[in-house]
């Protein structure tokens, strides 16, 4: 997505193109679907504010997405503690229709993956996500997270190593 | 040949990174190239999990919160209600409805404890007393 000639940012393009990407990384970084909506909804007001064109919008998108969701983690455990909880139900997240054969195989495992990612720090869920989800370059994750390449690699490796433990059976 | 590739060098292989000496090693040795595979497949499969999005029953930790926080007031409900019972009487079936009675009962434990704590200096066999003494009114009726 690249800006009009004018170096204006076409706003509109930008969120049909982008808002459904930004929605996922926020709800599997908050993973509730509310909070991931508010975030997300921030995130593109954030967007609309800025009048010059950021050098790279989805890059600048995402990590103000990223910022976000770390804000919110940090500053809602008193909401969380407040308000009513929800358990997170799989129709509002399903991204597609699984068979009802994968769903009863997969549902399990899907699971314990889920269990083991929420458990990760948050600098974990941060770099595997944008690392092997959104498919960006160690180089890329280091300068959007403000880490160092090292960093990034290490937090990448714990988190597979984690993750991977789910599959093999010792998580 | 090199010795294997270890589980960090594989990852970073598959995240498009390692030197061209450990890439040469993976097009050389069928094991590490059938790990390299695996962990693809393991990423693969994780990816496609949390993409789908958290299943039912993935607990989000708000929810933890909320277990454990109806957990303590369930404690807290329980000690509560043992302390205020301890020295309350039992209902009697032919003295029943003297609710009034029972009020000021309980309401004369409570002072007398407050009394106790006031004084401080109270002996427990005194308190001991006191407390038979208050049951056997309770227990003499109307």
């Amino acid at each position: 997505m690249k800006p009009t000639a004018s170096g204006q940012l076409d706003h509109d393009a930008l969120y049909r193109a982008q808002h459904g990407r930004v929605r996922s990384l926020c709800r599997l970084l908050l993973a509730d679907p509310h909070e991931a909506e508010e975030v997300c909804h921030e995130v593109f007001v954030k967007l609309f504010e800025q009048r010059a064109a950021p050098p790279a919008p989805e890059r600048w998108l995402t990590r103000v997405a990223v910022n976000a969701c770390r804000d919110r983690r940090r500053a809602g455990w008193w909401r969380r503690w407040r308000e009513r909880g929800k358990e997170l139900v799989e129709a509002e997240h399903a991204a597609r229709g699984p068979t009802p054969e994968e769903a009863a195989l997969g549902l399990e495992e899907r699971q314990r993956i889920w269990r083991v990612f929420r458990r990760l720090s948050a600098r974990q869920q941060e770099v595997f996500a944008l690392r092997q989800l959104e498919g960006w370059s160690t180089d890329e994750v280091a300068e959007t997270l403000g880490l160092s390449s090292g960093s990034v690699k290490r937090h990448l490796f714990r988190a597979t190593h984690q993750l991977r433990a789910v599959l093999k059976g010792t998580p | 040949m090199t010795p294997c590739l270890t589980e960090r060098t594989l990852m970073l292989l598959q995240a498009g990174e390692g030197s061209a000496e450990e890439r040469a090693h993976l097009r050389a040795c069928p094991r590490c190239a059938a790990r390299h595979r695996a962990l693809e497949d393991d990423l693969g499969v994780i990816a496609d999990a949390l993409r789908a999005g958290p299943p039912r029953g993935a607990a989000h930790p708000r929810l933890r919160w909320r277990a454990v926080g109806a957990l303590a007031a369930t404690v807290a409900l329980a000690v509560g209600a043992a302390w205020l019972g301890r020295g309350a009487p039992v209902a009697q079936p032919g003295g029943g409805g003297d609710v009034s009675a029972l009020v000021e009962d309980l309401a004369g434990t409570l002072f007398a404890t407050s009394e106790v704590t006031a004084a401080g200096e109270q002996s427990d066999e005194a308190a001991a007393f006191d407390e038979d003494d208050e049951l056997a009114l309770l227990f003499e009726g109307p």
